[in-house]
Parts: structure tokens; C-alpha cells; sequence
């Protein structure tokens, strides 16, 4: 099974349940819990299902390529289940065996793994899940989303699409995933993993950087000013994106770092009650 | 007799509320059933991480009778003068809901009363189970709560059913939007659908034939003779914790073991390293095989048979990245030698105002120069102060972020091939419980006193839960170091050292866990309040007198000899001023006996069991004195006289700590 049949597999799976299929959100961010599809649809009372594949950033764990198992992108496939069915792992597992994966002749196990955003104010419980000893999906029941405890609790399940694809084609290297028949993850990504490695971990500039975030910070307020949450939360994300950067790039004191995680979160948590003010929902 | 039966039904629970929620609910439900007054043989509690169960055998049919005693009207308004009851009493008795018969008159202070004794309450148990299990499921403490439901109601993971019979009915009751029925479910794979239980004793057959091992003390017992087994058959013994014995108990209903292996190169790898990847990230049960690793593990699998060959193929490839991983960091960090990354402590900040790991090695190397100094241990003064100038540089290394439970320990590691036995064993102990050499001790004590007081100095004080620097478990460690070894050293100065804003914080808080540790040290709580009263800082100097009075204690003279103490110390301790004593005021020979005994009392040090034996005479002296002589007399120069001989008494018994503190006396 190639990489693009697991996605196309899966989406098609969760559209059969309903679920409405998005696009990747068109902005850099670290998890697919980031996009407005999952950070907003969690808070209030509206039902909401959803699946996207969402391209997630993660500067600091690039590795220039050279690492058989590390990315400084990869993709994420995200379903939001709100509310949260009570059979919510049997669908899970009906998803497994669309991937032809036979839990008869397999160990699938749900282990305990708690979920917290620092940055966005979030957190959840749930698990990591295993199959034959490797985490390929994170499962989270949502309790609280840009510091607001959740009216309704979404059911969160974050496929690895690497690591899933990398155990059906039984490949030890993510570049050596086949993406078609005839072109590999590789080809794809190779030269993005190398220089995004290149920029984020040796090359960033320090002074630059601080002044983005700055500004996109200063940007994120005057468009909460004038109630305009959505594109507010679109500068929350670029903060984000630029501190990871800053990180990356040890750039960043301990202080410093706990800092700039509180102004991220900041704006993450006034964009999600400016959201639901505008709903008219209450807090 | 009937069996009530209760199974929450939980989606996987987290490994690590077991055991503890277990001994909650064989507790909590006890105590239920006494308040609720219900007669019962026995309760057994079982659970694997789908579920938890709890049998109540041979239950009473009705409650227990409680006869509750209230007070009427008096008995001259009870009774008019014919005997007869008048509608005072009658309107009582309907207010309580009993009969003439159950009233009894009884003579209070206040006259004779009239008293109804009324039986309540006495509902079939089988009526108040339902509200029973509610109360149970809800009054279950977790560490972190979920709520995943309309209802709001919060449990470790979402309940999503409910066996709730008696013997062959079922208790209904509702909780979490769940119903409780008479089904339960079986193995997440291998068994299909719900399974009707019709009576409480089909329970346990009906889960074993549905692949669910359901008592937990079996399923651990099950695994660690399986994993023994499968470690002989190749000659290996299993590297098993029972940290790690528990949590692969709770993550499996049915334990299947599976051998897996991985090629020998990665043998080149440390093994506390590949043991620290089988165990921590993989729950894997590590061998070793004449003194060393063996290339293979063992899987405590949910499912096995037919899918055996994938699970053992999956495992060997996530453990063989995961190993190739480690392999990469470890011949980058080994290219680089420890004495080399010094210089990039300083670029390591610490949290709040404590500045980078360089300042925290220089302070705590102002603390290793005192303890060397004072503990007169000049001889490895060189080696200790190399060992603290490399303890922290692994952090800097790939190995340690990725893996931050192998701090210290890889310093050791990195070190080994470039210092001396001591110097890379110092570095590879300093963070164990238990540092199993002097070296390792020293630099575990500097650190530990240099965490509690940095973080006290910006006002991270422990209170309440609220701990997130982990300051109790290290101040627990630091007396437990210096309680266990008994290296002698006052800590007072070493806060100096430290510039502690907060010396008497710091203190009260090392005492807290003193005090704890001297309990576990199976020392009496007085006896160890007794040691802290000592004018001392140093926990080695408490720690002995504690374990000394405790040995003390089991002698027939101990009695004696605390309440002489005490006399002394009663009448003295609102004594203002200090004044000598003069023997030419002396009016009686108890009065010299004593001085005598105190002026030929041995100056110089002496163990605390011999300063006993010596002390003994006393209680006789004492003794004589007290029935004797009267102290607080008129004349002021005599009263002062007998009061500055009775505080010289005491002071020679103030070694042994605040005595007044002791329960047992006379």
C-alpha cells in the first residue's frame, strides 16, 4: 500500500462516517490540533466532524535527512469526533482494518498518554496507540481548548501517516517510503527535510526572528481589537511557527523560552473567548 | 446468603493508578457498608485495564436494626394521674413513628423523661446497593480526571458499562448516562459482542472463556512464571523491576509472552542505556546472560497464537530504530569528551534568577570545599572537585536530551574511558537514591542542598500538592544520605554558603523529612521529636540519638530516667536569669549529694549509651533530692541557688535532645 492510498484510505473512511473532509490548513503549524478546524470547532456547543491531513512543523526535530526516522515535517492525519461517540474506539479500530490491518494478528493496545499545548491553553486524556510496540495514533478526549474548559468533549485521533506507512511497506527509512509506485517519500521531501533542517537549526537569525514575532504579536492584538478573531488567530499561529524557530535555533534562555510560550498563549487563549463571545455562547 | 457484583466497565485505564485505586475501592467500599449498615462475609476486588470489579459476598438480607434513642415530653406531662397516657405522649409517639411500647421512662438530671426507642431504617439490602455503587464509582480519587459526557462526571477514563447483579437480579442504578445491566464484555479482540451474565457465579467462568485473565495477583503471577520460563529455555535470567512487573500487569487482559531479538551490534551500546529504551520506552523486559545483555527481550503481549510472528517482527523493528537512534547519539556525544563541554555550561540557563549550570557548579562547589574541610577529607579533595566539574556536562549531550532519566549516569558513561574509578563512579551515583560510594554521597548532598535553597531563595516553597520542582522527594534523599551514612556535618553552615534568604524555611522543611525518614527508620514519633530538640543541624548527630533512644526505650530504667530529666527541666524552664551555683549555700547533703555528682560528672565526650549508664545514679540522687528538699522556698538567694543546680542537672542529659517531648515515663 503506498503512502497516498493510506491517506486516501483513510479519508475515505472517515468520510463514509460522516465526517466532513477538509484541507490542510494553508499556514505552518506544528500539529494538525493547531488548524481553526480543530482549535475553534472544539470550544462550544456545536456538533462537528472532521478529517484533513494536516502538514505539521516541527523545526526542532529536523535532522537534515540523515536520521531514518526523524522529520522536521511530516503529516498528520486529524479526525475531531464532537461529541465523542461512546464507541469511539471500536470506529477507531474499523479505521485499522480499512488499512488492512487484522487486529486478530496483531497487538493493538491503547496506552495511557496524556496531551497538553502549553501554547495553545489545551489539554486532553487519552493515549498513545500501539500497534505491535509502535505509537502510530495519538487518541485525546479534549477537557480544555485556549484555557476554556470544553462545553462538548471532541474525541481527537491523530494518525502518524510516516510511521503507518512505514509499517505496512515495512521500510526501516522514511525516505525509502513508497509516496506512489514509482516515486518515493524521498523525492518528494529530501531536499525540504535538508535545507528546512539547515535554516531552522544553524541558520536563523536571531534579531529577525524576535522582530517577527514581535510584530505578528502586536498585529495578533490590534485585529482582537477590532473582533476580527479568525484573522487574529492566523498571527497567533505565525507567533507560534516563529518561536519554535527561536527554539530550534537555541536562541532561547529557559526564561525566555517559558516567556514566549505564556505571550503565545496569551493570544491563543483571548482568540478562543472572543470566538465564543461572537457565537454569543456563554463562557 | 446472596453475592452482590459490581464491574465498571472502563475504556483502557492508565497502568499507573494500580495498585492504589484498588486498596481505594476495597476501602471505600467497606466503609460504605457499614454506614449503610449492611451485614457481609467478605469483599474481593479484581480489575485489568478494561475493568474494575468488586464481589461482596454473603450479604445480609436487610440492613442492620440501629436503635435510636430520643427524648419526649416529661413523664408527670406523659401520664395523667391515672397512669393513663395523655395526647403529649401519644402525639410523640406519632411523631416518631413507633408504638407505646417502645417507650421507656428514664430520671435525667432534669426528672423523669419519657424516651422513644425507634428501630430505623431497616430497608432490604437489595434496595440501597443501587445507591450504593453510585456512591462508590464517585467517591474513586484519581490523580487526573476526565469528564467525556453530558452529565459532567469525572473518572481516569470514560465508564462505558456496568454489571450491577445480586446473586441473580439486577441493582439498577445509572451514572455517567450508563445503566447498570447484567452484561459485561470480553476481550477487546478476541472475543465479540456483550455476554449476559444470569447469575453473579457465571461471572468468572464466562470472563476466562471470553480470553480476559481477570484477577490481577493472577495475571502478575501468570506473567513472571511465563517470563521466567521463556528466559530459561534460553538460558537468560529476565532484568524485571516490579515497577515494571505492575505496570505490564495493567496494560494486558490476557498476557501472552513473546521472545523478541535485535542484532548483536547494538550490544556496543552501553547496556544501562539499551535497558533504559527496553524498559521505559518500550515496557520490555530486558535479559542478561552469563554477567551481560543478551541481544533480546521479552513482550508482554495482549494478543499472540496466530498473530505471534507480527508482533514479534513489529517490536524488533521499533526497538532496532529506536536502538539505531541511540547508537548515533552515542558516537556523536563520545566525540566530543566531557572536559571538553565544560564551557558550555554557561550556556545552559536555569529557571528563575539561579543564572546557567555553570553558577549552579560553582555554587555547589563552595559546598564540596566545606564538607572536604570539615569532614577533614583532603585526600580526595582533587577527585572530588574534577567529578563536580564534570557531573553536569551531560546534559549538553544528544543522549541526555533525548533521554533526560539518564542523567548522571551518562556522565559516568562518557567519563569512564578518560578518569580515575572514583572520579567517573561519583559522576555515574550522584543522582541514585542510595550513592553507593563516599565520593557520589558528597556530590549528591552539594547538589541536593543547593536545589532546596536556590529554589527556596525565589520562593518555591513546597505547600500543600504543590510541589513541581520535586523538593520533597530530593530534601527526603539528601537526610536519607546523610541519616544512612552518618556523615556528621551541620547543614546550618552550608546554607550560609548558599546565601539561604530563608535559613529557618529550609530548616523546618529538612526536619519535616527528617522526621518521616526517622519513622521509617521504625524510631517512636516522640522519640524522634525528642532527637530533633537537639541544637543541631546536622542529620547524621539526629539520626544517631533517635536510633539511641529508641534502643534506650527498651530498657526497664528508661521510665525512670526520662521523668528525672523532666522533673529538672519542669521546674528550671521559667528561670530567667543564669546563675551560678554556689555550694556555700547548701543547707542540705541531698543538695551536696547532687552538686557532688554533677562536679565529678566526666567533661569530656562520651558515647550517648555511656553518658546513660553514668546518668543513672541520678535517679536515685534525684530522687532524695526532690523528696527532701523544698525548692521554690521564700528566700530568693536559696530558691535561685536550687534552681542554677537543678539546670547544671538538666544540661547533662541535654545530649539526648528534648526529653520532655518522651511519652513513656512515670
Amino acid at each position: 500500500m503506498t503512502f497516498q492510498e493510506v491517506i486516501l484510505k483513510l479519508l475515505n473512511f472517515w468520510q463514509e462516517q460522516n465526517c466532513i473532509i477538509t484541507q490542510p490548513y494553508d499556514m505552518e503549524v506544528g500539529a494538525g490540533t493547531m488548524s481553526p478546524d480543530t482549535f475553534f470547532r472544539a470550544l462550544g456547543k456545536e456538533r462537528w466532524n472532521v478529517a484533513y491531513v494536516q502538514p505539521s512543523r516541527r523545526p526542532a526535530d529536523g535532522r537534515f535527512g540523515e536520521n531514518p526516522n526523524r522529520l522536521g515535517k511530516y503529516y498528520q492525519l486529524q479526525v475531531i469526533l464532537k461529541p465523542a461517540p461512546s464507541n469511539v474506539q471500536d470506529i477507531y479500530i474499523e479505521s485499522l482494518k480499512a488499512l488492512g490491518i487484522d487486529p486478530l494478528l496483531h497487538d493493538i493496545r491503547f496506552v495511557e498518554d496524556n496531551w497538553e499545548s502549553p501554547t495553545l491553553g489545551a489539554w486532553g486524556l487519552g493515549w498513545e496507540v500501539w500497534l505491535d510496540g509502535m505509537e502510530i495514533t495519538q487518541f485525546t478526549y479534549f477537557q480544555q481548548m485556549g484555557g476554556l474548559p470544553v462545553d462538548l468533549v471532541s474525541a481527537e485521533i491523530t494518525y502518524g501517516l510516516e510511521r503507518i506507512a512505514m509499517y505496512v511497506q515495512e521500510k526501516d527509512n522514511v525516505f525509502d517510503l513508497l509516496w506512489n509506485n514509482d516515486i518515493t517519500y524521498g523525492d518528494v521531501r529530501f531536499q525540504e527535510e535538508v535545507e528546512f533542517s539547515k535554516y531552522a537549526l544553524l541558520n536563523g537569525d536571531n534579531k529577525t526572528l524576535r522582530g517577527f514575532f514581535d510584530d505578528c504579536e502586536r498585529e495578533a492584538n490590534r485585529l482582537l481589537g477590532l473582533r476580527l478573531v479568525l484573522p487574529a488567530y492566523d498571527y497567533t499561529l505565525k507567533c507560534s511557527h516563529i518561536f519554535n524557530l527561536l527554539d530550534a535555533g537555541g536562541m532561547l534562555s529557559y526564561t525566555e523560552r517559558v516567556s514566549y510560550i505564556g505571550r503565545v498563549r496569551a493570544l491563543a487563549r483571548e482568540c478562543a473567548r472572543l470566538y465564543l463571545e461572537m457565537k454569543g455562547e456563554s463562557l | 446468603m446472596k453475592t452482590f457484583l459490581l464491574e465498571i466497565g472502563t475504556e483502557e485505564l492508565p497502568a499507573g493508578i494500580f495498585p492504589d485505586i484498588l486498596e481505594q475501592i476495597e476501602e471505600k467500599s467497606k466503609d460504605l457498608l457499614d454506614r449503610y449498615r449492611v451485614e457481609y462475609r467478605d469483599i474481593e476486588v479484581l480489575a485489568t485495564p478494561r475493568r474494575l470489579t468488586l464481589f461482596v459476598y454473603d450479604l445480609g438480607e436487610n440492613q442492620k436494626d440501629e436503635i435510636k434513642k430520643i427524648k419526649g415530653p416529661p413523664k408527670n406531662v406523659s401520664l395523667d394521674s391515672n397512669g393513663n397516657p395523655t395526647k403529649a405522649l401519644l402525639g410523640f409517639v406519632e411523631r416518631q413513628g413507633c408504638s407505646l411500647e417502645d417507650i421507656k421512662f428514664e430520671s435525667t438530671p432534669q426528672g423523669e423523661y419519657a424516651f422513644a426507642y425507634v428501630k430505623t431504617g431497616r430497608k432490604p439490602v437489595r434496595e440501597i446497593l443501587g445507591e450504593l455503587a453510585r456512591e462508590l464509582i464517585g467517591s474513586l480519587e484519581f490523580q487526573r480526571n476526565m469528564y467525556w459526557e453530558d452529565t459532567k462526571f469525572l473518572f481516569s477514563r470514560p465508564i462505558r458499562w456496568l454489571l450491577s447483579i445480586l446473586d441473580d437480579e439486577v441493582i439498577p442504578f445509572e451514572i455517567a448516562g450508563v445503566r447498570a445491566d447484567r452484561y459485561t464484555y470480553g476481550h477487546r479482540f478476541l472475543s465479540q459482542g456483550s455476554i449476559e451474565i444470569k447469575s453473579v457465579d457465571e461471572y468468572k467462568e464466562a470472563l476466562r472463556s471470553s480470553y480476559v485473565m481477570y484477577d490481577h495477583k493472577e495475571r502478575r503471577t501468570y506473567i513472571l512464571q511465563e517470563i521466567e520460563r521463556k528466559a530459561n529455555e534460553i538460558s537468560a535470567r529476565p532484568i524485571l523491576t516490579e515497577g515494571l512487573l505492575n505496570e505490564v500487569t495493567f496494560l494486558v487482559e490476557f498476557p501472552f509472552i513473546i521472545l523478541g531479538e535485535f542484532s548483536k551490534e547494538f550490544l556496543e551500546i552501553p547496556r544501562e542505556i539499551l535497558i533504559t529504551v527496553m524498559i521505559h520506552h518500550q515496557r520490555y523486559v530486558p535479559l542478561e546472560k552469563d554477567g551481560s545483555l543478551y541481544p533480546g527481550f521479552i513482550i508482554v503481549a495482549n494478543m499472540g497464537d496466530k498473530a505471534e510472528e507480527n508482533i514479534k517482527k513489529g517490536n524488533e523493528r521499533v526497538i532496532s530504530a529506536r536502538f539505531s537512534d541511540a547508537q548515533f547519539f552515542y558516537k556523536r556525544d563520545t566525540a566530543i569528551p566531557l572536559k571538553d563541554r565544560v564551557k558550555d555550561l554557561e550556556k545552559i540557563s536555569l529557571p528563575g534568577e539561579k543564572g546557567t549550570l555553570k553558577d549552579k557548579v560553582e555554587n555547589m562547589r563552595r559546598v564540596l570545599n566545606y564538607l572536604v574541610d570539615t569532614l577533614r577529607l583532603d585526600d580526595i579533595k582533587d577527585d572530588l572537585n574534577t567529578a563536580l566539574t564534570l557531573c553536569e556536562t551531560d546534559r549538553t549531550t544528544e543522549m541526555v536530551k533525548e533521554f533526560p532519566e539518564l542523567h548522571g549516569v551518562m556522565g559516568g558513561i562518557y567519563a569512564r574511558p578518560h578518569e580515575k574509578e572514583n572520579v567517573w563512579r561519583a559522576i555515574y551515583h550522584h543522582e541514585d537514591e542510595n550513592p553507593p560510594l563516599l565520593e557520589a554521597k558528597l556530590l549528591a548532598i552539594a547538589e541536593r542542598m543547593y536545589d532546596i535553597v536556590s529554589h527556596f531563595n525565589e520562593g518555591y516553597i513546597p505547600s500543600g500538592s504543590q510541589d513541581p520542582y520535586g523538593l520533597r522527594k530530593s530534601a527526603y534523599n539528601l537526610v536519607s544520605i546523610l541519616g544512612d551514612s552518618s556523615i556528621d556535618v551541620e547543614l546550618g553552615p552550608i546554607m550560609d554558603i548558599l546565601n539561604s534568604r530563608n535559613k529557618e524555611e529550609v530548616w523546618n522543611f529538612l526536619s519535616q523529612r527528617l522526621y518521616n525518614y526517622l519513622l521509617n527508620r521504625g524510631v517512636k514519633r516522640d522519640l524522634v521529636e525528642a532527637a530533633l530538640g537537639l541544637a543541631t543541624t546536622s542529620v547524621a548527630r539526629i539520626t544517631d540519638t533517635a536510633l539511641i533512644l529508641q534502643e534506650l526505650s527498651k530498657r526497664d530504667s528508661f521510665p525512670l530516667f526520662i521523668t528525672s530529666a523532666v522533673r529538672c527541666y519542669r521546674i528550671t524552664k521559667d528561670l530567667k536569669e543564669l546563675f551560678l551555683c554556689n555550694p556555700e549555700y547548701f543547707e542540705t547533703e541531698d543538695e551536696k549529694a547532687l552538686y557532688k555528682f554533677i562536679e565529678e560528672f566526666p567533661k569530656e565526650e562520651m558515647s550517648l549509651l555511656e553518658r546513660y549508664e553514668r546518668l543513672l545514679p541520678l535517679v536515685d540522687i534525684l530522687d532524695r533530692f526532690f523528696k527532701n528538699v523544698f525548692v521554690m522556698v521564700e528566700d530568693e538567694k536559696l530558691r535561685n541557688n536550687r534552681l542554677a543546680l537543678l539546670r547544671e542537672t538538666y544540661n547533662l542529659f541535654s545530649p539526648f535532645g528534648d526529653l520532655t517531648k518522651v511519652e513513656e515515663r512515670l
